[in-house]
């Protein structure tokens, strides 16, 4: 029981997280977005995202699936953010 | 109770409805007292603050005259002065700075004297129920935003997970049984409320989580900009920033530059904006400035429609800025949760939406004790003991914490001390104190607790109300003739509190005397499960 707690709160906050970076960077890039707005937006949306990880961790019948889904994601989304965020502040490299 | 062992989505959401609702409910009844009594935070402030209570309409502010003279030397080495315009709730100008021990001191200037008024002695709604609704005063490590903030997403999968259990939605709009027993009576309660007003507890909470999104996603939201938080705030709010000089120069007409700022915020927006803050940063500075701002704008939900920034020395603009499209949706959507707009019609609805938020939470804590009351008894676990304490302490108990409070204002002089506390500080003792002994009288007490404290509350409330009286002269007809509509309303919600709490206390009493007659289980296990709980 305390897994799954684990899984859906703090699981959840890292894929939400790192899924509100990836888009507050990919919305500039790919739309010519203003930064901040994509920022907001990305935030905004990601409150939104956060419960509906919530409420399908603690309904999905394999908790399994939960962690890798959350540990994938949150890893694959940060690692994505943090490669494309420098072409926004640093337009040298 | 391992969600795992609920096969259907319904079940699963049931489960976690019933244990969420149990583990965060306490804070959650915390935030949506304190956020109703809120809505009348510039009132409660008027009647914690009698020296405030001005009737006539403010007159014309001059700050180069009557507020840079006073604030000059009051705020002394100070580097951020805040002057808050008067408005029709608030109609003394109200002059802030942090003073050379980093404190936050609030000053009230009096506009049709030209006075500035002695030190209320009080951190009032605005600076101490207003501050706890949103950051529960921990302010160590932002950690009152952070349990703010777990309870707000709890909130919401509560509103969802509510809705998913229930069978019959629109029956439960017009179910209310008082006369039943009271785990009956008390669910009946809990569902009204919370499908009735849906939508309010919805948006209320998302759109409070969203006006701290600056905190819960801090990271996300700096990486753009590579962490730098500064370059964000610039260029979402319009933040300017330069370092001191360290040569003293003098100030510019600041009223010069308000009449500037709301003349060039004409033109942007087609209609009149009025400044309603004024900051100066390194006042006295070479490099000072001062920003011009219209932060709640009486007239728009929508807030920060301005925000202009000028140098202090020579009056010149150095900054203009206006939100952009998604910053003004989220601004209107902070502006939708503020509700500092001129709307009295719905700052009431705001108000009793939230005591009706208020009554789900605390209709839900009732429900789950009552509905387990005998089979934990004869099971005889600690945990129930515990949950049922802290339902009473964070329910009954915070109520007479806050009115407590109120009677505290009007008991203890202005200026007095003790042990090297100021009286604002020992109002805020009195709070905590009052709210432990309520946890403690609970804990104690647990059969006859619910119904003390509401005795309690009913008592408390009408003491304050009568000290109001004893100590400033204002009673409702007083009041109200005097055109005192807030210290009347007040007192009203005051006394309209203690007769609820009375019928309560009552109706709880009822139910304990009826329950040790019959000595038996008040729910049957059966009716329990069907029901929809563990």
């Amino acid at each position: 029981m305390t897994v799954r707690v684990a899984a859906a709160i703090l699981g959840g906050f890292a894929l939400t997280t790192a899924l509100a970076a990836l888009s507050a960077v990919a919305l500039p890039l790919a739309f010519g977005m203003q930064r901040s707005e994509a920022a907001l937006l990305s935030a905004m949306l990601g409150f939104i995202v956060y419960l509906v990880l919530l409420l399908w961790a603690f309904s999905a019948p394999s908790l399994t699936r939960v962690w890798t889904v959350m540990a994938v994601g949150a890893a694959a989304a940060f690692t994505l953010a943090k490669v494309l965020a420098p072409l926004l502040y640093a337009p040298g490299g | 109770m391992e969600p795992s062992l609920h096969p259907t989505f319904r079940q699963s959401m049931q489960s976690l409805h019933t244990w969420a609702g149990v583990i965060i409910g306490s804070v959650l009844f915390a935030i949506f007292w304190m956020g109703s009594l809120s809505v009348f935070d510039r009132e409660i402030d008027r009647w914690m603050m009698p020296a405030t209570r001005l009737q006539a309409p403010p007159a014309p502010l001059s700050i180069d005259r009557d507020i840079k003279p006073v604030i000059t030397p009051l705020a002394e080495g100070s580097t951020q002065w805040f002057i808050n315009m008067p408005t029709d709730r608030s109609t003394a100008a109200r002059v802030s700075y942090r003073d050379s021990s980093g404190e936050f001191i609030r000053r009230y200037f009096d506009t049709q004297k030209a006075v500035l008024l002695p030190d209320a002695g009080t951190h009032g709604g605005s600076g101490f129920i207003f501050p706890f609704h949103y950051r529960l005063h921990i302010g160590w490590l932002n950690i009152g935003y952070w349990l703010v903030g777990v309870a707000g997403m709890g909130m919401l999968v509560m509103l969802v997970s509510g809705v998913v259990m229930h069978r019959k939605i629109f029956r439960e709009f017009f179910t209310f049984r008082p006369r039943k027993q009271l785990p009956r009576a008390s669910l009946d309660l809990h569902n009204m409320t919370g499908v009735l007003l849906l939508p309010f507890h919805f948006v209320i909470t998302l759109s409070g989580l969203i006006i701290f999104y600056s905190i819960y996603f801090a990271w996300p939201t700096a990486l753009p900009y590579g962490g730098d938080r500064e370059a964000l705030q610039s260029e979402n709010f319009g933040l300017y920033s330069r370092p001191k000089a360290s040569v003293p120069a003098p100030m510019a007409s600041i009223d010069a530059m308000v009449r500037d700022a709301e003349a060039r915020w004409l033109v942007h927006h087609g209609a009149p904006v009025k400044a309603d803050l004024v900051r100066v940063n390194h006042p006295g500075d070479a490099a000072a400035f001062v920003q011009v701002r219209s932060v709640f704008p009486r007239d728009s939900v929508t807030m920060d429609r301005g925000m202009t920034v000028y140098d202090a020395a020579s009056g010149k603009l150095l900054r203009e800025h206006y939100s952009a499209p998604v910053r003004k949706a989220q601004a209107f959507i902070a502006g939708m949760h503020f509700i500092q707009f001129k709307h009295w019609t719905l700052r009431w609805l705001y108000f009793f939406a939230g005591l009706s938020g208020c009554i789900m939470i605390a209709t839900g804590f009732l429900f789950w004790i009552e509905a387990r009351r005998v089979r934990h008894s004869r099971q005889g676990l600690i945990g129930a003991q515990v949950v049922h304490c802290l339902a009473v302490g964070s329910v009954a108990g915070i109520i007479i914490a806050t009115f407590a409070f109120f009677a505290v204002n009007r008991v203890l002089p202005v200026g007095a001390t003790l042990a090297g506390a100021g009286r604002a500080a020992l109002e805020m003792w009195v709070f905590y104190l009052v709210w432990l002994a309520a946890f403690t009288h609970a804990w104690l007490r647990p059969a006859q607790a619910w119904r003390e404290q509401a005795g309690a509350i009913a008592a408390v409330a009408l003491l304050a109300v009568g000290l109001n009286w004893a100590t400033t002269g204002h009673h409702v007809p007083g009041a109200l003739a005097g055109g005192l509509v807030e210290i009347a309303m007040m007192d009203l919600m005051l006394v309209a509190a203690a007769l609820i709490a009375l019928a309560s206390a009552r109706r709880l009493g009822r139910r304990q005397r009826s329950s040790a007659q019959a000595g038996a289980d008040p729910m049957p296990m059966a009716a329990t499960a069907r029901i929809g709980c563990d």
